[in-house]
């Protein structure tokens, strides 16, 4: 199994490398110049613009910086920002922890939801149960998280003059206060996903409640416990794993918007400005870091299925 | 709330004003220079003693002035995104300035006070005492505070400013700074002595005051943080020796400064901390407001008229203060200026008149502003209002009149009308795009049919904003503190970044004789014909100003806005926090 791990790890490899090509050559063919967003209508400066451009080595050849960037990954240096001159290491090593707990805590409010109404759903089929549980995992889904993200920052000034904190605090200085700034925003990131694991799990167990090894430990006289838990749902997990599995690029989209809605100073936010002023290094960078974080969800789902199902072996 | 709707100067024509204040005033319009001898800019702002004549005030008060000041708390004040760079004067986005503003000092400053408008231009002094400019203009002096020491920070050690120290950087930010054109007059910079620093000109500079003293140009910085290349490193030393010394800077979070105990106003600042906290979204930072974690609102956060009424409503204990949107939209033709159709002046001038401009303010202003010219509207005493007497006859250029714009077009060659492209960008907001929306239609009424076309932000600023598009382009151009900057930036045939390309002598020569006039009331009646003469070229048809709102919390005690970057040396110096 470690060998199968091992290639699957090294297949990674030159996917991540196809995605370095195309994120540098997708950047560089949007309109839009970072010399003319640093210089504003300065840059109508010819002389300004060139040396600016001569400075940030925008000057060189495609494959010339391409080449360059690749040599710097390979010392495991992301690179400078263009805009700002700063480090974008060090800017990762602030905000992708940021981004990751963000995640992490949306992740675990949407299985914490999703999974029993789902399976609950499932048990209860055609029940009122049933429908509410499969009429809120729609409205989940409907409801953007942006729209969802700005009500809850708006109504609650307006009529109680409260609002979440808004002055970021590190999770390791102030857990409390922390969780107090990412809370909210964990549970909109969550709604998002919980509507889909939701539908997935009540479907899953729908089919895997009908199977005979169900009805099987039925007239063995288990308990609705055991055999939901212990027969049904694990039986069931393996698409819902994947599909949680999924919710893990969604979850990355929707930390750009909600970072930014929010003041929480991680990669989603980080990638918005900097797609938005054309720091093509900076989106490089975190599109590379993205991508191994896609990458290697998709090995640890794969590690998941051999948990839960003895039968799944790798070679 | 305090109602202040005029911009800059206003005491040179009510004449309320004292001699030391007249110099001041003088200064900041670029006027009178001829007739100065070596003066004081007036006492400092730091105290309600610093108003060199008693002021009247605007309807309500802003703050209160009478109490004795607290010291101690934290101000907490937002921006929108992170300091672009470190270094002033490589970037000129409000959040670098403002970071900078926080940090350095300059040799003037504008005052702030009861009475005056967060974009009026009153000069006060910083690191410079007093100015002299004698006779032929071509020599300006300042006479520096002798008891200024940066701050107590590493390489610097709180060593004591100098004449060199704003020698340094002035040649450092006329060989590199992005608006080094501002001071394109100067010849060279001399340091007779430690106290005394002397700028050569090569002509006269009628804004060289405005440009020494507004927040975008030239902050003073110790040679010791500027690297071999001439360049401030990515992050600190951050060193300066105004009212606050950097603390941290926690990127996408925020930056603190800590109050500079050994600032040269004794006392000052009150407040013992200042955050800025980074909130990229303007419905938050609105809702932090309401709900009190925000202590003001500036400029760049303001109000506009569509959210007023909610944020007010939920926070009506703060003040706000109302004053004319300090910024400039209008068409622009780049480089087809020369080229059919828009050669022809009477299709310009139709373009203008086809714009129902108290429609647009209705728009975006609930019908409050006014029309702007080539300058924002209430830009005083610079703006010539269109619907004046004084700006003659040109002004039915300004005025909506379908049938007489289709005329022009007739006249033109253009009977069955035009088929063009209009350029802007979407990503300025809704109300924005409202606006576009409505001017595109209001000339397709006059047979001008355009094809709205957005661009994304980034997109718009290297291509359309430079002037390279076809058609039409309709959008924002950046604003100066002094006329010589909008003059200078956008009309002056050799300056590259014109918007709109023309040759026109009579314009040029307007605007040299702008620039080198000293007089107020001269100055004044050439700049009010260079408008007159755009008017009739129609050069750059005009949009509206509407209205902003600048606010703080009632805990802010003595604070008095202004739309100059260096808020903390001009507002928040002055400032207390009192939340009993």
């Amino acid at each position: 199994m470690g060998a199968y791990f091992l290639r699957r790890a090294l297949l990674g490899v030159p996917t991540l490398i196809g995605v370095t090509i195309m994120a540098f050559m997708f950047l560089r063919l949007m309109p839009g110049d970072v010399v003319a967003v640093i210089l504003g209508e300065n840059a109508a400066y010819a002389t300004d613009a060139h040396d600016l451009r001569e400075k940030l080595g925008l000057n060189d050849s495609a494959p010339v910086q391409y080449g360059k960037w690749m040599g710097q990954l390979a010392t495991g240096d992301l690179g400078t920002s263009l805009r700002t001159g700063r480090a974008i290491t060090s800017e990762a090593r602030v905000r992708l922890p940021v981004t990751i707990e963000l995640g992490a805590l949306a992740m675990f409010f949407s299985v914490l939801v999703a999974l029993p109404v789902g399976v609950i759903a499932a048990v209860r089929q055609d029940s009122s149960i049933d429908y509410a549980a499969r009429g809120v995992a729609v409205a989940m889904l409907a409801v953007p998280s942006f729209w969802l993200a700005i009500m809850v920052i708006t109504w609650p000034s307006v009529w109680w003059q409260w609002s979440p904190p808004v002055s970021y605090t590190n999770l390791w200085d102030d857990p409390i206060a922390n969780l107090k700034q990412i809370v909210i925003p964990a549970l909109i990131l969550g709604t998002a996903t919980a509507g889909s694991v939701m539908r997935m799990t009540r479907t899953q167990m729908l089919d895997v409640l009908r199977q005979d090894y169900v009805r099987t430990a039925w007239a063995k006289g288990l308990r609705e416990r055991q055999v939901i838990l212990r027969h049904a749902l694990r039986n069931a997990f393996i698409p819902i794993v994947t599909v949680i599995g999924l919710q893990v690029p969604v979850l990355i989209s929707g930390t750009v918007v909600l970072e930014n809605v929010f003041a929480i100073p991680g990669m989603g936010r980080y990638l918005l400005e900097s797609i938005s002023t054309r720091d093509y290094a900076v989106v490089q960078a975190i599109v590379l870091m993205l991508s191994v974080v896609v990458v290697t969800t998709n090995i640890v789902v794969d590690a998941i299925y051999a948990i839960i199902d003895p039968r799944v072996r790798y070679s | 709330m305090t109602t202040q709707d005029s911009y800059w100067t206003r005491r040179l024509q009510s004449g309320r004003v004292s001699r030391r204040r007249f110099v001041g005033g003088a200064a900041a319009a670029g006027v009178g220079a001829a007739s100065l001898g070596l003066v004081g800019c007036g006492d400092d702002d730091s105290s309600s003693g610093g108003q060199a004549t008693p002021r009247a005030t605007a309807s309500g008060s802003a703050s209160v002035t009478a109490a004795k000041p607290k010291t101690g708390g934290t101000l907490t004040v937002p921006s929108m995104t992170d300091p672009a760079t470190f270094d002033p004067y490589t970037n000129l986005s409000y959040n670098s300035q403002e970071f900078a503003g926080s940090i350095y000092s300059r040799l003037l400053k504008p005052k702030t006070g009861e009475g005056i408008a967060p974009a009026e231009l009153v000069v006060a002094p910083d690191l410079a005492l007093a100015h002299e400019i004698p006779g032929d203009g071509l020599t300006v002096t300042f006479k520096l505070r002798p008891d200024v020491k940066f701050h107590e920070t590493a390489p610097v050690n709180g060593r004591a400013f100098t004449a060199e120290d704003a020698k340094f950087s002035f040649d450092r930010y006329l060989a590199m700074g992005q608006q080094r054109t501002a001071f394109a007059a100067v010849d060279r910079v001399e340091t007779p002595d430690a106290s005394t620093l002397v700028f050569k000109l090569k002509t006269p500079s009628a804004a060289f005051l405005t440009y020494v003293t507004w927040g975008s140009y030239v902050w003073i910085m110790p040679k010791e943080t500027i690297g071999a290349n001439n360049r401030h490193a990515e992050g600190p030393p951050h060193i300066g020796t105004g009212p606050y010394i950097f603390d941290q800077y926690t990127p996408g979070t925020s930056a603190s400064f800590k109050k500079n105990p050994s600032y040269f106003l004794p006392g000052q600042p009150y407040i013992d901390e200042l955050r800025r906290i980074i909130v990229p979204d303007s419905s938050t930072i609105r809702a932090n407001f309401r709900s009190g974690q925000i202590d003001t609102l500036n400029w760049n956060t303001a109000i506009g008229e569509p959210d007023i009424d909610s944020v007010r409503k939920a926070n009506s204990k703060a003040t706000y203060v109302e004053f004319p949107s300090f910024s400039l939209e209008s068409f622009y033709f780049g480089e087809k200026l020369s080229e059919p159709p828009f050669n022809d002046p009477r299709v310009r001038q139709a373009i203008s008149m086809a714009i129902d401009r108290d429609a647009l303010l209705q728009v975006s202003a609930n019908g409050k502003g006014e029309w702007s010219t080539m300058f924002p509207a209430k830009f005083s005493p610079w703006w010539l209002d269109p619907r004046g007497k004084e700006f003659g006859p040109n002004a039915k250029y300004f005025k909506y009149d379908v049938k007489a714009a289709k005329e022009l077009m007739t006249g033109a060659g253009h009977a069955s009308g035009l088929d063009v492209d209009l350029n802007v960008t979407f990503d300025y907001g809704a109300e924005a795009k409202e606006r576009y929306e409505l001017v595109a239609a209001m000339l397709k009424d006059v047979g001008i049919r355009v094809a709205l076309k957005s661009k994304e932000y980034a997109a718009y600023q290297s291509t359309t904003s430079l002037g390279k598009f076809t058609g039409l382009a309709y959008g924002p151009y950046a604003v100066y503190p002094d006329p010589d900057g909008f003059l200078a930036t956008y009309w002056l045939s050799s300056s590259p970044r014109r918007k709109s390309i023309w040759v026109d002598p009579q314009l040029d020569a307007l605007i040299t004789k702008q620039s080198t006039t000293f007089d107020a009331e001269q100055r004044k009646q050439a700049v009010w014909d260079i408008q007159r003469h755009v008017a009739e070229k129609g050069y750059a048809p005009g949009g509206v100003n509407g209205t902003s709102y600048v606010a703080h919390q009632p805990w802010v005690k003595n604070y008095y806005h202004s739309i100059d970057y260096g808020v903390p040396s001009n507002s928040v110096v002055n400032a207390w926090i009192d939340r009993a």
